[in-house]
């Protein structure tokens, strides 16, 4: 199941490296060089590499870990540590629609909130995080960088603020 | 050079750039000692604030963050073993030992004071190499840069991990992310789809921070608890002696120092090779190491610390003279010194001379103020990995978003960012390298520009220039051996029943 995931992986990544060569095959010369030359190299190395995942004997081979990366944990690939992977990525996600639906000055101070009820936080910390979040945006990216920060979409359809 | 030594000093002196950096180092020394935040998210999260700042204060916040990231994370090696980073992991060998004898005091002075001589060291180098580079970067022409720039994202690709060709894939994919947007000869829009925001390129800042900062992000709320479960150690008792024991070992520091700066010069190498080096060195040279090491010897530690701080000296080498960052960080810390209108390459040894040397400065005071300021405040710093994970994830990821918008006011960043962050959690979870996509990101501009510069003048006998050659040799040696190595290791493994 794991070889599949990955060569799903090497074969996604012969898809991007094919669409580069074939979209850039009408462009003018200096525009199409570059993304040939790492096009066509990338494709090779992807041969070999699919050629590598594919042969049974080097399949052991080929579930090897990153190294100098940081290595996938023997936590995340359990099953709880997927379940919980997949929660957080659903954080991630719906903070960013959040974000656009009601704007940063609700959505930030609402995603730590809820996110630190979900994990059964203290009071206090329930109030001052959040709150302490808040003005760290407001003073810093607001008042210092003169962050434009876009009002929610939700707002511009009924047409308040 | 000696009014652009004084102008950079005066540079990094200037109180705003001071303070700065003095920001720099407790962000820093702060977020290393815990696993997954390492100085990469902070820098990604840092360099918005370039946009608003000068050149000097850019270079003091940014850097110094990078500069100073292999001091703190000793202290978790040593009190809990814990790596903090890829360069504490020798360091565990025979500080955490020491910590359960009691001797946790000495270890951690030991290990912040031979880091600052390490670093010190390192930046000695650098300066060092400054009058020899000059006249040797004035030689190389657009081929010869443009294979270096090749053969730093191959080396890169290569050795970050222990599969040489996916690493190189994944640099070529860099090089093609860079390729999103208007292309800067033909002014022909590339991969844009349409798309305006696209015109302008995929934004480092927002991919970095998908990169890296998301999928650390989830790894550290996935373990659920903070690091630091078990009790400090007594952190009083020792301090002096840790120093004492640097002094008495001074040629030790000297040598794995230079290992340290050796390390770095070559790309792709990071601090996780250079700290093994050095106790693999220490081990074999040092009397009776081969009996004490491992049970608590403090030449372990002095070794490793000097040898993984002295790295960044020596790293910086290939990054201002060539263009060529020879790690993801520094890749970010490129991108940095291109926002505030430096770029790395032949420009920091000529017009920037003084850019380079607010650098070594830095890399001088920031050494020496991390480690009084790890002294001074260990038990705090160590007090920080107790901050439990449900706590941090919201307030960086609250941070980290904003990180993204920031660099250029727009929404899609924010999309780029989490675009990048499921990639990067996908690209971790079937064991292909990150750093080597980041390095693509950044150098791609450079490369294809000299590519074509190189086309106009010689013709495609580009390829056939002697230093071009000279540099391919260097490449294909560099690429092949790892994977030769990779075969060799793997054919063995089944022999000997690992």
């Amino acid at each position: 199941m794991r070889l599949q995931y990955r060569t799903l992986l090497t074969l996604c990544l012969i898809g991007v490296f094919g669409f580069v060569v074939v979209s850039t095959w009408n462009l003018p010369i200096q525009a199409r060089l570059f993304p040939w030359t790492v096009g066509i190299i990338g494709l090779g190395l992807l041969a070999l590499q699919i050629f590598r995942e594919l042969r049974p004997a080097q399949r052991v081979e080929v579930a090897e870990a990153s190294g100098a990366d940081m290595d996938f944990s023997a936590d995340e690939a359990s099953a709880v540590g997927r379940a919980k992977t997949i929660e957080l990525f659903g954080w991630v996600y719906g903070f960013v629609l959040g974000l656009w639906l009601v704007g940063y000055y609700i959505a930030i101070p609402l995603m730590v909130l809820l996110f630190l009820l979900r994990h059964k936080e203290s009071p206090i910390l329930l109030l001052l995080l959040p709150i302490g979040v808040w003005i760290a945006t407001w003073a810093i990216f607001d008042r210092l960088l003169h962050l434009p920060f876009p009002r929610g979409e939700l707002f511009e359809w009924l047409g308040v603020l | 050079m000696i009014e652009a030594a004084i102008e950079g000093l005066w540079g990094i002196l200037h109180w705003k750039a001071f303070a700065l950096m003095i920001v720099g180092i407790t962000i820093s020394s702060t977020l290393v000692a815990m696993p997954g935040i390492g100085s990469k998210t902070a820098i990604a999260l840092l360099l918005p604030f370039a946009f608003v700042l000068n050149k000097y204060e850019a270079v003091a916040l940014i850097v110094s963050v990078w500069a100073v990231s292999n001091t703190a994370n000793s202290i978790t090696a040593i009190l809990f073993s814990v790596p903090g980073g890829g360069g504490s992991q020798a360091t565990i060998m025979d500080g955490y030992p020491m910590a359960r004898k009691g001797e946790a005091a000495r270890a951690l002075s030991a290990a912040f004071t031979s880091s600052a001589i390490g670093g010190v060291i390192g930046a000695l180098v650098l300066f060092a190499a400054i009058p020899v580079l000059r006249p040797l970067v004035l030689l190389l022409g657009p081929p010869e840069f443009f294979m270096l720039v090749m053969l730093g994202v191959a080396m890169v690709g290569a050795l970050s991990g222990k599969a040489p060709i996916k690493g190189i894939i994944v640099g070529a994919f860099g090089l093609l992310i860079s390729m999103v947007g208007i292309q800067m000869i033909s002014a022909v829009p590339r991969f844009t789809f349409g798309s305006i925001y696209l015109m302008d390129g995929i934004g480092l800042v927002p991919l970095t921070i998908g990169l890296f900062a998301i999928p650390e992000l989830i790894f550290l709320a996935t373990r659920g608890t903070g690091i630091a479960d078990v009790p400090l150690h007594d952190l009083r008792h020792g301090i002096f002696q840790g120093m004492r024991d640097v002094v008495r070992h001074w040629w030790l520091v000297v040598r794995c120092s230079i290992l340290g700066v050796w390390i770095g010069i070559i790309p792709g190498l990071g601090s996780s090779v250079a700290d093994w080096l050095a106790y693999g060195h220490a081990k074999q040279t040092c009397k009776g190491a081969r009996e004490s090491f491992g049970t608590g010897d403090v030449r372990g530690v002095i070794a490793v610390d000097a040898a993984t701080n002295a790295k960044e000296g020596g790293a910086m080498i290939p990054t201002l003279a060539f263009g060529i960052p020879g790690s993801s960080t520094l890749a970010l810390i490129f991108g940095g010194l291109v926002i505030v209108g430096v770029t790395p390459g032949r420009e920091m040894l000529t017009t920037q001379l003084d850019v380079t040397f607010s650098i070594i400065w830095l890399l001088i005071i920031a050494s020496i103020m991390t480690s009084v300021l790890c002294l001074l405040f260990t038990r705090q710093l160590a007090l920080v990995t107790k901050i439990r994970p449900t706590v941090l994830f919201p307030t960086i990821l609250a941070m980290a978003v904003i990180g993204s918008f920031a660099s250029s006011n727009q929404f899609e960043d924010v999309l780029v960012m989490l675009a990048f962050g499921t990639i990067g959690y996908f690209l971790r979870a079937a064991g292909w390298p990150r750093p080597p996509l980041l390095l693509g990101l950044v150098l791609g501009p450079l490369a294809e520009r000299y590519m074509w510069t190189s086309v106009q003048i010689y013709g495609p006998s580009f390829l056939l220039q002697p230093g071009v050659l000279v540099i391919f040799a260097i490449l294909v040696v560099s690429v092949a051996y790892p994977i030769w190595q990779d075969q060799k290791f793997k054919q063995l493994l089944p022999r000997e029943g690992v």
